[in-house]
């Protein structure tokens, strides 16, 4: 039910943009159209290969380990271990979210996971080297990792904080 | 400035596909070894599955990508977020973030463009993080289709002040110094 909700939401929303580029006139529904086939051949081998790996991984890894190292009873070294594993986890969005996703599955806790999605889109050092320094330069990349750097752990203890007081309302 | 140099200095992501199809091959062979034969089919099943369901999806997000790349007007984002632009650049800055369509290869090459174009490092860094935290396009095609909705809208919802944050705990911390180098004598 979930996805058809958010397939028809993103299909109106291309239905929507479609036609404010159509009606441009100026070869602007063209160039989005190539923009997305670029985008696509970009992405299709990826996610077929993240999602394949993350099934495996998945499957190898005993849900107990999961649940003692990033599980809901974890508290704050769950926390820094999550963000921690963010950091070093490779690949694009798809193999993030897809070991994070399963994850949850296998008994980690929304707080620690929500402190690993942090922590990997904040910082993950895979796209640091490869982009960040390269571009923008050490320096700079240095002083937006230094504000960066607490963001994970917090958003995970302030999720905890808000799962918490959800639960106590029910 | 709409294609700075800085992106074709590498082909996007040789590197990350080549990671993840490692990680897919040895994990793969790691299952079948340790699991066996019958319980590396399931998952196998699963998977393909689940790519299937992915795949309109993903087909949507490109297309989304595509049209916003084409729709937005990305000249103007950097006059919008000048160095003195206070707390309103910085929360245009994040959303700009946000709605940028496109991987690092365009996050980060942006983000130069903006400190040429006169954005502070307050502004920049609320940019990156409100395109690391908060991106549409990738919370739209790949979070929504791993995570469930109550997780996705909680985690969405409590980084939404979080470009704003970073961007004034950047200015507070670095931009002071440089703004004290410009006007010597002034006192702390």
């Amino acid at each position: 039910m979930n996805i058809v909700v958010a397939s028809l939401l993103l299909y109106g929303a291309v239905a929507v943009l479609g036609r404010l580029a159509w009606r441009r006139h100026d070869g602007s529904w063209q160039r989005a159209l190539e923009l997305a086939l670029v985008q696509a051949r970009l992405v299709a081998p990826r996610i077929f290969f993240a999602v394949l790996g993350a099934g495996f991984i998945a499957a190898l890894v005993p849900p107990e380990l999961v649940a003692a190292v990033v599980g809901g009873d974890t508290g704050t070294l769950g926390l820094l271990t999550a963000s921690a594993i963010g950091a070093v986890t490779p690949g694009g969005p798809m193999l993030a979210f897809a070991v994070g996703g399963a994850a949850l599955e296998v008994g980690g806790g929304t707080p620690q996971i929500i402190a690993f999605v942090t922590a990997w889109s904040l910082y993950n050092l895979n796209r640091t080297f490869v982009w960040e320094v390269p571009i923008t330069g050490r320096a700079a990349t240095l002083r937006r990792l230094a504000v960066a750097l607490p963001l994970p752990v917090l958003l995970g203890f302030v999720a905890g904080e808000v799962a918490r007081l959800a639960g106590m309302w029910h | 400035m709409s294609d700075p140099p800085a992106a074709k200095r590498r082909r996007p992501g040789d590197v990350g596909l080549i990671v993840v199809a490692l990680v897919a091959v040895v994990a793969g062979v790691l299952c079948y070894a340790l699991k066996g034969r019958e319980a590396f089919f399931a998952v196998l099943g699963d998977d393909l599955t689940l790519l299937l369901t992915i795949a309109p999806k993903v087909i949507a997000g490109v297309l989304l990508a595509g049209l916003l790349t084409v729709l937005l007007p990305q000249d103007k984002v950097a006059r919008w977020m000048g160095a003195r632009s206070g707390l309103r650049g910085l929360t245009l800055a994040g959303f700009a973030g946000a709605l940028l369509p496109g991987g690092p290869m365009m996050a980060f090459p942006l983000a130069v463009a903006l400190r040429g174009a006169g954005a502070d490092i307050g502004t920049t860094t609320a940019f990156l993080s409100g395109w690391a935290l908060l991106s549409l396009n990738r919370t739209l095609v790949w979070e929504m289709s791993f995570f469930s909705h109550e997780f996705v809208l909680l985690r969405y919802m409590l980084s939404l002040a979080v470009p704003l944050l970073l961007g004034l705990a950047a200015r507070l911390l670095f931009a002071r110094r440089a703004a004290l180098a410009d006007s010597r004598g002034e006192g702390e």
